[in-house]
């Protein structure tokens, strides 16, 4: 009785709703079910449809003549008024410039003054500071401190030649360094023979000879770029095992060289600094054991694990890397608890476990060996079905009203976990999609975000997008394509390192990649401007400091520590070579 | 194919085109003066209101923040407007609320006011209905009049409402359930046993 009791509850609020004319179908079927049998509600339904249509009764009035006049008159003097003021604006200018011209000073003052003012006016209104906490502070192309605005396109990539150039100059090159670039050589080693490549060319196979010295890998083609306005396909199995490593290390392996001293120290650090059970902890120095934070070392040991498989690692015992590759993956499956999520609950639960989904998809991808598949395998469908058991009747993930974060981060893990071959709910994966547009619709995409008023909103804005863009299926996008328009807004909010966004650079570099063309060129300059120089003793050659190829944990990530900072910048710099665990790369 | 509100307002903030601005106004003069008639039943006083919001639209153009719909953003300021005025008028001397009735006709003042056009107040017809209705919904609170007036009228939805309204969306369904309440528990008894109540209130 007591529970029918407040039902009827329910029900009668859901009745309001109904008469506000806000019930959607779902509710609606409820109640009529329950109508049927309370006849105490069914007195109240009727009440509130007596009230709903009296209040409907009210009728409309449309506007008079006399409105349309006063408006008109209203604004006119509105207009009249600014212009009266940038009059009065002019008077003021043209009055200071006389004052100024009685000084008497020199006549190549004037233009210098005139330009100054410019300088002052464009340094301050073109580029707002999106938020005053992440006013960048990095020098600009001349040296010059740039307080009040964050680097154009152009500027980035001068800042990025800039650094190119002192890595030519001033990077240590002593064959002994234990920092040797070289290093990453090691892991040919581990790599059985590449297979034979089967291309197709006017429609006959061709049958190309397998690459079989680091010679022949270099000269493997670039990862395919298609036109600037088509999504690159998502997965369809894809090639695996020892292809795809080969093909990631080939990639590395002619990449720029600081890139490559800066992922191999990134890299040796996180080897140095894994705990002896295999896993990265979320917290650094001696307070680590015990100290508690929202990132769990599970979420820290899947990115870390991660970081190697992206830089072309399989989990091995052939070298070092391999070796704490595998490691941390024994840790990680290790960590399955009886809900099948593998963290703690807590903030970041959902995230750790998109994390885990995703590095035991890469791994699965990744291994040829049937022992490692067989264990890691069942593990990954449990955790599959344990995230997609959190979606929301929306579509989204985080709860009723959903986060478009961590539905970004779900669309990234299943992603993967499809590359790897497990078969995720289509219709699952269609609401999510669902959901992230109608989420995007609410903010007017494109324009909010250029706006950039509130940096929170902003932010799920930019996530919404990165859902959109790596769940669609390929197609074209449009010219004046809500998606393309959106994704513009990507590289208008480059990377801004004192944020510590890591989590949104890494998602956006492989939503960027997807898109390809000018979206893809602009964010990676940003993103490399950025994350490089961050990075601890970056251009130093002395090798006592602990922390050299770290970088440190900064704004929202603090709490991840130096290991998930690491992790994921690592991460995000292979991703912008085109390495992506959510669509087929470098085939 | 027509382009969405906020594209309007942010063309008309960027480039200053009017054309822009006189889309929006032949879009929201009808709903935004209809939002003013229900909360003042007055029509010279909702277009003073709605030409008022036109203006300040007009005028602060450059603070727009496509953070929400155009139409939180119109009612938000037409709100602030409505409250403004009405706390004017509340402390003014010497003033009568266009809300008050006069005699025993029960017709508020405002509806008197002779104003171009057919008032639907005027027509006998649903003059009972329409007055009845009207009492009920000036009895209410104000914040649960603009907040039903906002929902029920204007059509938001209540994400929306909470938006223009400041306040949450678990405030505005609260608000609509007891604006509701109160209203049924006026408008569901018979018309005859009701006057007697009416003017014990």
């Amino acid at each position: 009785m007591n529970s029918d009791k407040k039902t009827c509850d329910e029900i009668q609020a859901l009745l309001f709703d109904r008469a506000a004319g806000q019930l959607d179908g779902e509710a609606r079927a409820a109640l009529e079910e329950h109508l049927g049998a309370c006849a105490d509600c069914r007195k109240f339904a009727d009440d509130m449809a007596v009230t709903a249509k009296a209040l409907e009764a009210v009728p409309a009035i449309a506007p008079s003549e006399r409105f349309e006049v006063a408006l008109r008159k209203g604004v006119g003097a509105a207009q009249r008024r600014e212009r009266l003021k940038r009059a009065a604006g002019l008077v003021v200018f043209a009055a200071a410039w006389r004052r100024l011209r009685e000084f008497e000073l020199g006549a190549a003052v004037y233009p210098l003054v005139l330009l100054a003012l410019a300088y002052v006016a464009w340094a301050m209104f073109t580029r707002a500071p999106e938020h005053p906490r992440f006013v960048s502070s990095h020098k600009g192309p001349s040296g010059r401190l740039m307080l009040w605005r964050r680097p154009s396109r152009r500027e980035a990539k001068k800042m990025l030649a800039r650094i190119e150039t002192a890595a030519e100059n001033e990077l240590p090159d002593t064959p002994d360094d234990p920092y040797d670039p070289e290093w990453l050589e090691l892991i040919p080693e581990d790599i059985e023979p590449y297979p034979p490549v089967v291309e197709r060319d006017n429609g006959a196979s061709v049958v190309r000879k397998a690459p079989e010295t680091l010679q022949d890998l270099e000269r493997l083609p670039e990862p395919k770029r298609v036109e600037r306005t088509t999504l690159l396909p998502l997965p369809s199995g894809g090639p695996g095992g020892s292809a795809l490593a080969q093909a990631r290390y080939a990639t590395i392996k002619n990449s720029k060289r600081h890139l490559r001293v800066v992922l191999t120290r990134g890299l040796l650090w996180l080897c140095d600094n894994q705990n002896r059970d295999g896993s990265w902890s979320a917290v650094d120095g001696r307070r680590g054991r015990g100290a508690r934070s929202e990132y769990s070392d599970s979420e820290v040991t899947a990115a870390a694990v991660l970081a190697f498989m992206e830089t072309g690692f399989r989990p091995s015992t052939k070298n070092r890397a391999s070796r704490s590759l595998l490691a941390g993956l024994t840790w990680l499956v290790r960590q399955r608890q009886g809900d099948d999520m593998f963290a703690p609950s807590g903030a970041r639960q959902l995230h750790a476990q998109g994390m885990v989904i995703t590095a035991l998809s890469e791994a699965l991808r990744l291994t040829d060996r049937d022992a490692l598949r067989k264990r890691f395998r069942p593990d990954l469908e449990k955790a599959c079905t344990a995230l997609m058991d959190q979606q929301s009747a929306s579509g989204a993930w985080g709860g009723a009203k959903g986060d478009a974060e961590l539905t970004a981060m779900a669309l990234i893990a299943t992603g993967s976990a499809r590359s790897a071959g497990l078969s995720i709910d289509a219709v699952s994966h269609a609401s999510a999609l669902a959901w992230l547009d109608s989420y995007q619709e609410s903010f007017s995409p494109g324009v909010y975000a250029r706006e950039g008023i509130k940096v929170r909103a902003g932010k799920n804005v930019s996530y919404a997008t990165i859902g959109e863009v790596l769940g669609s299926p390929a197609r074209v996008v449009g010219a004046g394509d809500r998606l393309a328009e959106a994704a513009r807004e990507l590289n208008r909010h480059p990377v801004v390192w004192e944020s510590g966004d890591f989590f949104r650079w890494y998602a956006a570099t492989l939503a960027a990649y997807r898109l390809n063309g000018d979206f893809w060129q602009g964010w990676r300059d940003a993103l490399l401007v950025q994350l490089i120089p961050h990075q601890d003793g970056w251009l130093r050659a002395k090798k006592t400091k602990a922390n050299r190829g770290s970088w440190r944990p900064v704004g929202i990530c603090e709490g991840g520590g130096r290991a998930y900072a690491t992790a994921m910048s690592v991460l995000s710099l292979a991703a912008s070579c085109g390495h992506s665990p959510v669509y087929g790369s470098a085939k | 194919m027509s382009k969405s509100d906020a594209d309007l307002m942010l063309e008309f903030k960027i480039t200053g085109r009017e054309e822009a601005f006189t889309q929006l106004v032949e879009r929201y003069k009808v709903p935004l003066l209809n939002f003013f008639y229900r909360l003042t039943w007055d029509r010279q006083a909702s277009e003073d209101c709605c030409q008022e919001v036109f203006c300040r639209v007009f005028r602060h153009r450059k603070r727009y923040r496509p953070t929400a719909g155009f139409a939180t953003y119109l009612y938000r300021i037409g709100r602030n407007l409505w409250i403004d005025r009405y706390r004017s008028r509340k402390n003014a001397p010497n003033s009568v609320s266009l809300d008050a009735e006069v005699g025993e006709s029960g017709r508020a003042l405002g509806g008197l006011v002779a104003a171009d056009g057919p008032d639907p107040s005027h027509n006998p017809e649903v003059k009972d209905e329409f007055g009845r209705v009207r009492r009920a919904l000036a009895s209410l609170a104000p914040d649960l009049k603009d907040t039903l007036i906002l929902v029920k009228y204007q059509g938001l939805k209540y994400a929306e409402a909470a938006e223009a309204l400041g306040v949450p969306i678990g405030t505005v369904r609260s608000r609509i359930h007891s604006a509701l309440e109160q209203l049924r528990s006026v408008l569901c008894v018979d018309p005859d046993e009701a006057t007697p109540e009416g003017s014990h209130e």
